[in-house]
């Protein structure tokens, strides 16, 4: 009888422990999964148009009637390198480690299905690093993006997304020497161009967080392709109201950074003074204080940019730049010339009412009395940011000349 | 009744920390964001304040039974039949908020984690555990959670901190705000969460020293609520405040673009999931348990071992009731709202009757 009960309860444990010991219900092995690296967004022209598949509606009437197409990087199993020096094992032919794949859709989500309808493995965008849309997106469409890329779990708020100058699918085919996937090269050089203060910290999440707020507007990278190969970081392209508005020159990236306050300084400024002749100065640490008052019941910002720099070339002057007075002459008209780029990169971005600063953030912060009668919606901000009073007074300091005297 | 005094003052502590920081923390900001806008944290605050209080008027009661659980002094002040009927509403709040607590587990984990695995298997899982491990008594109880603890604070804590390194100060100003009724029905459902810290009915009894019921529970408080604290600081001064309004787990979205280095350690969020799912065991346990242990008092059973398996159904069938996740919500902010009017109410009660006997034994002796 003991050994009935003893043999019974020994059969009941094992069925529970193969209930829970059965392993992961959603394992999917790593080489049956299409990964995304890249994903680039364009209009579709209409001769792609007419290729759309009915994978997620049968009638068009009642959809809108403008396309995009998507081209998507895959990484193929086994081709992608896993760290350096395993070259030579493919042999003399260059395979490609990605597979790119280009679909046409209604929305994102639509492509997306299309794509899955032709290819064998489940996509996953769990690797997903950059996104690059063309302008002509960024200036119509935004709406849906946002909403497919914030619903779905798979993607990461510290994804960049980049807008291109003309076509952005020409991004995916781009076989750089640096690396040897082409979306990870230009995933290294956005993060590279922050670390050297080429650019600011503005993943997918911060360009959502400054869509999202009354007070900002919202900016992303704006990228070309130079000689097939290059990218080149082109300025910023700035939004109002969740629509492209404008882009900048590169060194008004420098500019707005230096109005943010971010640190490292990574943009030389190349002028002609009046006596010295032809100077660059690079900029190294960047500070920024902003006072906001209200005045005539509209505010008004002073911002005061502390910069500091070195000088890096001087010509074309029988000046030699070897005192205190001499760097300090220059110091002064950098500051005036600088002044000039700051404040025009300011006026163009109230034309257009696009706050990238966040001046109304901070008028919010600091006058929540005037923000709760004046502002009710982000609309409400960036029209009246149009229209106030900005102020930026520079103040760079020279501290080293290099390695030559004179 | 011969019990014996093992549970100390830390670990009563531990354990209402514990069950108080649950599956609320992935959504808790988003609540508060919308209450408060900027000043989220403060709302936070309010709302922990409140909890204090429901839960200082209710210690402090049991403090003056050291030796007897609520469900048998409340026999005594009350009457029979009343206290029967008190006992069985708390009971139902309690089975409600089991199920309800777990189909939110389920919600996320099978947006966020597991896509194919059906939801009805992750929670039956959860709750089996939580059923095998309601069996044993209050004390190993005790030690489970204060074993846990430590596991749920201190990585939460660092992820948190982790995520705050980029937050900007400016989402969180004004941090003060005029109290107006959003305001309040935010702190009102922030003090929701705390409405588990009812565990200590359960502990005075066994505690090494019942005199310090309140002591306990103003750590367990204190440690909860700042940690809640520190996860809406993190995510609306992130975010900012209209970000946070849209996203349905701002915590986890916080942990998700967590990064230490430039990509060096990323996706902390698993981790975080990880931890959280400790969390919920911890937080469904003492649900499960209380509810156990009233339904033995409600059929005047020995312990509560056979009880918990007659839960078992109850509370599967109300996890699967709710149609989507929505209506989860919805439920649960009521339930929240009605337990807030019985616990306080029937609290308040026995408190009444309790000062209503003094006086009159006074007046009787004198």
């Amino acid at each position: 009888m003991k050994l009935i009960r003893r043999f019974l309860l020994t059969i009941a444990v094992l069925i529970m422990s193969s209930l829970l010991l059965a392993g992961c219900w959603d394992q999917v092995e790593i080489e049956d999964r299409a990964l995304v690296l890249g994903l680039s967004i364009d209009a579709a022209s209409p001769e792609q148009a007419a290729q759309e598949e009915k994978v997620t509606h049968l009638n068009e009437d009642s959809l809108p009637k403008e396309f995009i197409t998507v081209t998507a990087q895959i990484a193929v199993p086994g081709r992608v390198p896993l760290g350096p020096g395993s070259g030579s094992s493919s042999g003399g032919s260059k395979t490609s480690p990605v597979w790119v794949v280009t679909v046409v859709g209604h929305t994102l989500d639509d492509a997306m299905n299309n794509l899955q309808q032709q290819i064998a493995d489940p996509r996953y965008l769990v690797h997903l690093r950059v996104i690059i849309i063309s302008e002509e997106i960024a200036r119509g469409r935004m709406g849906e993006l946002n909403d497919y890329l914030r619903r779905n779990p798979e993607i990461r708020r510290r994804t960049w997304l980049l807008v291109s100058e003309g076509k952005a699918s020409v991004f995916m085919d781009v076989d750089p020497p640096l690396q040897r996937v082409p979306t990870l090269y230009i995933l290294s050089m956005m993060e590279k161009a922050v670390i050297t203060g080429k650019f600011p910290r503005d993943f997918l999440g911060t360009f959502w967080s400054a869509d999202s707020k009354w007070g900002q507007s919202a900016y992303l990278p704006y990228v070309a392709l130079r000689n097939k190969e290059n990218i080149l970081i082109n300025g910023l392209a700035y939004f109002s109201g969740n629509q492209m508005v404008n882009t900048t020159k590169p060194l008004e990236i420098g500019a707005f950074m230096a109005v943010q306050g971010i640190d490292p300084g990574g943009y030389s400024t190349l002028f002609t003074t009046k006596n010295m002749g032809i100077v660059m100065i690079k900029t190294n640490r960047r500070f920024t204080k902003v006072s906001s008052t209200i005045q005539n019941g509209k505010p008004c910002l002073v911002y005061e940019l502390f910069l500091e720099g070195d000088l890096e070339e001087h010509f074309d002057s029988k000046q030699p730049v070897n005192s205190s007075a001499a760097l300090h002459e220059i110091e002064l008209e950098f500051n005036q010339q600088a002044q000039g780029v700051v404040s025009a990169l300011i006026r163009h971005t109230q034309v257009d009412h696009s706050d990238i600063f966040g001046m109304g953030e901070i008028i919010r912060a600091r006058h929540p009395q005037y923000w709760k009668q004046h502002i009710h919606e982000k609309k409400d901000w960036e029209e009246i940011y149009g229209g106030i009073q900005v102020e930026a007074k520079l103040h760079m300091h020279l501290r080293r000349v290099g390695l030559k005297d004179r | 009744m011969n019990t014996p005094r093992q549970i100390t003052t830390l670990r009563a502590a531990a354990v209402i920390s514990s069950t108080i920081i649950g599956v609320g923390i992935l959504s808790f900001p988003r609540y508060m964001a919308i209450a408060g806008g900027s000043s989220a944290p403060f709302v936070a605050f309010c709302g922990i304040v409140i909890s204090f209080i429901t839960f200082w008027l209710l210690a402090s009661l049991c403090r003056r039974f050291p030796r007897e659980p609520l469900f048998v002094f409340s026999r005594r002040l009350l009457g029979g039949p009343l206290a029967f009927v008190f006992t069985l509403l708390i009971f139902l709040i309690f089975t409600l908020l089991t199920g309800l607590t777990l189909r939110q587990f389920g919600d996320v984990a099978t947006t966020v984690l597991y896509k194919k695995t059906p939801i009805e298997a992750t929670i039956f899982l959860m709750l089996l555990i939580c059923q095998l491990s309601a069996r044993r008594s209050i004390i190993k109880f005790s030690y489970i959670h204060f074993f846990y603890l430590p596991l749920i604070i201190g990585p939460t804590v660092l992820i948190t901190l982790i995520s705050m390194r980029n937050i900007d100060l400016l989402n969180l100003q004004p941090v003060l705000t005029m109290p107006s009724v959003s305001f309040w029905r935010g702190a009102r459902e922030a003090s929701y969460l705390f409405q588990s810290s009812f565990v200590i009915i359960l502990l005075v009894p066994y505690m090494q020293k019942p005199k310090q019921a309140v002591r306990a529970g103003a750590l367990g408080i204190a440690v909860a609520g700042l940690l809640y604290l520190l996860i809406v600081i993190a995510s609306v001064g992130l975010f900012g405040s209209e970000e946070t309004k849209l996203l349905i787990y701002p915590t986890l979205e916080s942990a998700r673009s967590a990064a230490v280095g430039e990509g060096f350690l990323e996706r902390l969020d698993a981790l975080f999931i990880v931890l959280w799912v400790i969390s919920v065991y911890t937080t469904v346990y003492t649900t499960y348990y209380l509810a156990a242990v009233l339904l033995q008092n409600l059929c005047n059973f020995q312990d509560q071992r056979s009880t918990s398996t007659v839960l078992l159904p109850l509370v599967f069938i109300t996890a699967m009731l709710p149609s989507n996740v929505f209506e989860t919500y919805t439920w649960s902010l009521t339930l929240g709202n009605v337990s807030l009017v019985v616990l306080t109410g029937y609290v308040a009660l026995l408190w009444a009757l309790f000062l209503f006997r003094r006086f009159r034994k006074k007046g009787a002796s004198g």
